[in-house]
């Protein structure tokens, strides 16, 4: 069985690492960057690019790539949160069959899973790149925060990239192990969470290698993004009142404004003052050209965000609340996440908890190195390491009047297992209709459906009569169970929630076939595409190089041979490129390597 | 330390499955069918409508076919308590650990005297003598659990204080054929902790004591965690077993919830108190009942003996004595009444209390000698020197060796009367 790999699969950056040898290690991509942006476009030609490449592209192809795609997965058409993304973001979002969201890219839909594996998918290969082997498991990490449906979506995305999702882990509770691992901890730590699309805290204890979360909340539609997006804001105002033009009409000139704006908050996490300037931003039908160019200060920036951090800080407030914690509770505070790094969020975390956060956590990767932990723990034998993780929502049933009765509470450890007495409504009721709920509301409507049965056969008696008793269950794995059980005939109705991703189950497995056609063609072209670039590059400069070497060896004995073998090199390298043999390709690639380091060496000699 | 009375010993049924070549009459079934590990033998007398000797002798009849348990033979107890490896880990005060200190899931069987009959109620100062059958039934059977001790599926200790005896527990064969991934001794602790859910408190579950505090509780849920976290036996064969770990880490769970909230535990230690088992397995396993008033009256004495020993160990005299003033309402028993006093007078109570608390412990049968050794304790505090030696006296008299009083006049008279 090959490595299991963790992945951290984030709103802007994801992050792939494994265990190896007991240590953890982050795995870096082609370019060796250990994050790779989660952006996914289709070129004018039809290529599908992933990462590094789609977001060097994305201005001039703004309508055709699509980043954030975890601000829609697992999300309902029409929900808030979608009509937002639908309002700031310059690809086109449309309605899918199953009232989820799907994204357009060229000619063809995409569902929001299928966006999620390309990067997932970019993950794996950077994994099988660095193992020289093939990875077909995974955990993967999402925001504490996120519903079963989100949860579910990420699952399928991982099937629709070929790799079996052992197990959804939260960001925070990653971040914890990947902080507590190999450490003989025995203390209680909170970990603040601000990414790109998402904010979580998590409050654990830890103590003798387990990891027991005790508390956990967030807000899945707060992050970088809604601070780029306030910068973005306050850019588009000030051009319109110098220029009466709204910038955000322009597609283009949107994608050029992110950019800026991401680009403006990550300098002034350092600098006090930056300046922003974006030429030709705009061009007026009279011909005119203006450029946008504005001085920002840290001291603009904090005040435009306020909100936001403010936002966070109530959550843990709340979230510390639930846990019966105080501040003075908590040992240890760790920030991860990208925008954590800002001033202004640091400053309001350590009011907040009354200590600086802890430094020498890399905010970046912990998560996606805790999930390589996780999986070390569920595949291999003593790794000493133990989560106890708690379900983020609670789980109950509607009930009459369009109440929501909680069952499982939130912040219960799983699995977990707890039942309720119900009792009919009406005289003569036959039959209940038991309708699975998540969410915080004590109304129904307001919170998500995850499934429903119908129980019938009941005894006809009068109202509140006949009792039945509804079990939940969630196993290890998360997945939820309900039983509805006539406690008098002792007839019982159940079901095992699977949460909607918005995709069928034909869906998901053609996406999977088209996804592996896919696969082996990316790997093959990329590789041998890649290699017969770098041969005929390394051919050109063996050439260029020829006359200075050969001057240099003239009267040299053993000059004589060292050309000779450079010369077949060469031919070698040419025959490799015309033919469509991997080994072959690879073989001169190498040789061709060493012949150039050589006549480097000769030439440099001087 | 009074005498249970033996008529309110509980048999235990044993986890038996194969009756054949049992030779067993239709009215000890009958019994039999009525034993469920929490009704004592006088009750069952009634449920059945026999004579507490004729219970005790069908009851007899029950274990020597090794259907029940009904109490532990001396050499049997000390066996099973004995800790593996000869040696228990016991290290500062909290871990030591007497048996009231928590709640016994039923009264404890005292032990058999060697003829095998039950010994007769017997006054309660007569048994105070016996100082061997103390030290049976206070073995350290619950201690705090190290750090870093192992968990019950990686270590060898198991449970000793559960109503059924490891020892005693019957595996079931085919059971006990599945899974691979784990070992034979490993299943059979997954059985014992499994069969023993909806039999003990949350307490004995995790092997603490009633006054465990928050560190302890979490150690031994961590501890126990490791072993029964699904996680552990990730995609393994478990066979069965998988099944019966994930319940019994459920129920972990669901201990740790309450014992961990000090509200919701102070609401089990209530309920504890009222006599329920646990009213959340009761109520999930659909036996609801209304405790005896005995099984009420044992639970509240339990909680408040546990409350008020933490207060004396804090040294927290007021609390104290409002505890073991409950404690003698529930049981008046003159043992408790002198606990009672002891704290009472520490908290300098008004003399006239004082005194009507001691006239009551002396109607209550509490022993002459700790009244005297008390009463010189409270005249030495109210500043009565003389009374003190006279109590002193009085008590040498009836104790010619009580080293307290002996010293105490020692000191008197050494010192300058004047």
């Amino acid at each position: 069985m090959g490595k299991v790999i963790g992945i951290d699969l984030g709103t802007t950056n994801s992050c792939v690492s494994v265990v190896v040898d007991g240590s953890p290690k982050v795995l870096p991509n082609k370019a060796g960057y250990k994050t790779t942006p989660s952006t996914v476009a289709i070129s004018e030609s039809g290529r599908r690019l992933v990462g590094q490449l789609a977001k060097r592209q994305a201005i001039t192809n703004a309508r055709h790539t699509i980043y954030a795609a975890k601000r829609l997965i697992g999300r309902k058409w029409g929900s808030p949160a979608v009509v937002h993304t639908m309002e700031t973001s310059p690809y086109e979002i449309v309605q899918g069959p199953h009232e989820d969201v799907r994204v357009r890219m060229r000619d063809k839909t995409y569902s929001i899973p299928e966006i999620s594996s390309m990067i997932l998918q970019e993950m794996r290969l950077i994994a099988e790149e660095y193992l020289g082997d093939e990875v077909t498991q995974a955990v993967i990490t999402v925001p504490a925060y996120f519903n079963d449906n989100q949860r579910q979506a990420t699952k399928d995305a991982g099937k629709i990239a070929g790799l079996e999702v052992l197990r959804i882990i939260n960001e925070p509770t990653a971040a914890a192990l990947s902080y507590g691992y190999g450490k003989d901890l025995d203390q209680r730590v909170a970990i603040y969470d601000l990414g790109g699309g998402t904010f979580d805290i998590s409050a654990l204890e830890i103590s003798e290698g387990v990891f027991d979360v005790l508390a956990t909340g967030g807000d899945t539609f707060l992050g970088g993004e809604d601070f780029d997006a306030r910068i973005m804001e306050w850019l588009t105002v000030e051009f319109a009142l110098e220029h009466g033009i709204d910038l955000r009409k322009d597609d283009m000139a949107l994608q050029r404004l992110k950019d800026a704006a991401e680009k403006a908050k990550i300098e002034l996490s350092s600098l006090s003052e930056t300046e922003v300037s974006l030429p030709f931003i705009f061009t007026r039908e009279s011909g005119e050209t203006l450029h946008l160019q504005k001085k920002m200060n840290r001291a603009t920036l904090d005040e435009i965000v306020a909100d936001l951090v403010a936002r966070t800080i109530k959550i843990c407030k709340a979230t510390l609340e639930e846990g019966n914690l105080t501040v003075a509770d908590i040992d240890e505070v760790i920030l991860v996440g990208g925008m954590t790094r800002m001033p202004a969020v640091q400053k309001a975390v350590a009011a907040f908890f009354g200590r600086e956060a802890r430094k020498g956590v890399h905010p970046d990767e912990v998560v996606a190195i805790g999930a390589a932990i996780q999986a070390q723990a569920l595949t291999e034998e003593d790794v000493g390491v133990l989560l106890l993780d708690v379900t983020p929502h609670s789980l109950g049933i509607m009930v009459f009047g369009g109440g929501f009765e909680v069952i499982i509470e939130r912040n219960s450890t799983v699995p977990t297992c707890q039942s309720h007495i119900f009792t009919t409504v009406r005289d003569n009721q036959t039959s209940v209709k038991i309708l699975v709920m998540q969410g915080e509301s004590d109304r129904a409507e307001e919170n998500e459906v995850l499934g429903e049965f119908v129980l019938t056969g009941l005894r006809k008696a009068a109202s509140g009569e006949v009792e039945i008793d509804v079990t939940f269950d969630i196993s290890a794995d998360g997945i939820v169970s309900v039983k509805a059980l006539d406690l008098e005939t002792g007839k019982a109705q159940s079901i095992t929630v699977t949460a909607t991703s918005g995709l069928t189950e034909e869906e998901i497995s053609r996406m999977v076939a088209e996804n592996q056609d896919y696969s082996v063609a990316v790997k093959k072209s990329d590789d041998e595409d890649g290699r017969r670039e770098i041969i005929r590059r390394n051919i050109r400069e063996i050439e260029r190089l020829m006359p200075v070497v050969q001057e240099k060896l003239a009267g040299n004995s053993l000059g004589g041979d060292a050309l000779a073998r450079a010369q077949q090199a060469l031919d070698a390298g040419r025959n490799a490129v015309q033919s469509s043999s991997g080994a072959m390709l690879a073989s001169s690639a190498e040789a061709l390597d060493r012949t150039l380091s050589v006549f480097r060496g000769i030439a440099d000699r001087g | 330390m009074s005498q249970p009375n033996p008529i309110k010993t509980v048999p235990v049924r044993l986890p038996v499955t194969d009756f054949s070549g049992l030779q067993v009459s239709p009215l000890d079934w009958f019994l039999l069918s009525r034993i469920d590990g929490a009704t004592h033998l006088h009750a069952l007398g009634q449920i059945t409508g026999q004579t507490d000797d004729q219970v005790i002798a069908a009851c007899r009849r029950l274990e020597a076919a090794g259907l029940i348990q009904f109490e532990l033979s001396p050499s049997a107890q000390q066996a099973a308590l004995a800790p593996p490896d000869g040696a228990w880990p016991l290290s500062g005060s909290r871990s030591a650990f007497s048996p009231e200190d928590r709640i016994p899931t039923r009264p404890r069987a005292k032990s058999r005297t060697s003829s095998g009959n039950h010994r007769a109620e017997s006054d309660p100062r007569a048994s105070k003598s016996s100082g061997n059958r103390q030290a049976l039934e206070s073995p350290p059977t619950i201690r705090s659990v190290p750090r870093g001790e192992s968990d019950p599926l990686s270590g060898s200790a198991v449970p000793t204080h559960w109503p059924v005896r490891f020892e005693a527990f019957m595996f079931d064969p085919s059971e006990m054929a599945t899974g691979s991934a784990l070992t034979d001794r490993q299943k059979q602790v997954v059985l014992y902790y499994h069969y023993h859910l909806r039999k003990v408190t949350y307490y004995d579950l995790f092997q603490i004591s009633l006054t465990a505090d928050r560190d302890e509780t979490k150690r031994a849920y961590f501890r126990l965690s490791k072993g029964f976290h699904p996680d552990r036996w990730f995609r393994k064969d478990t066979g069965v077993f998988g099944a019966k770990i994930e319940e019994v880490f459920v129920w972990l769970n669901r201990a740790y919830s309450v014992l961990s909230s000090p509200r919701r535990r102070q609401g089990y230690d209530l309920l504890l108190g009222k006599g329920y088992i646990g009213e959340w397995q009761l109520e999930e396993s659909g036996q609801r009942r209304e405790p005896s008033e005995q099984e009420q009256a044992k639970r509240s004495l339990d909680v408040h003996l546990a409350r008020a020993r933490r207060a004396e160990s804090e040294s927290d005299w007021r609390g104290a004595s409002e505890h073991y003033a409950r404690a003698v309402e529930t049981a008046p028993r003159g043992d408790l009444q002198l606990k009672f006093l002891t704290a009472l007078i520490r908290t300098d109570a008004p003399a006239p209390r004082v005194r009507s608390e001691f006239e009551r412990a002396a109607s209550l049968g509490a022993s002459q000698v700790d009244l005297l050794g008390l009463r010189a304790e409270f005249e030495t505090r109210l500043g009565d020197a003389a009374a003190a030696t006279e109590t002193y006296l009085e008590l040498l008299q009836l104790d010619p060796n009580h080293a307290i009083a002996r010293n105490a006049l020692d000191r008197t008279r050494s010192r300058p009367l004047f």
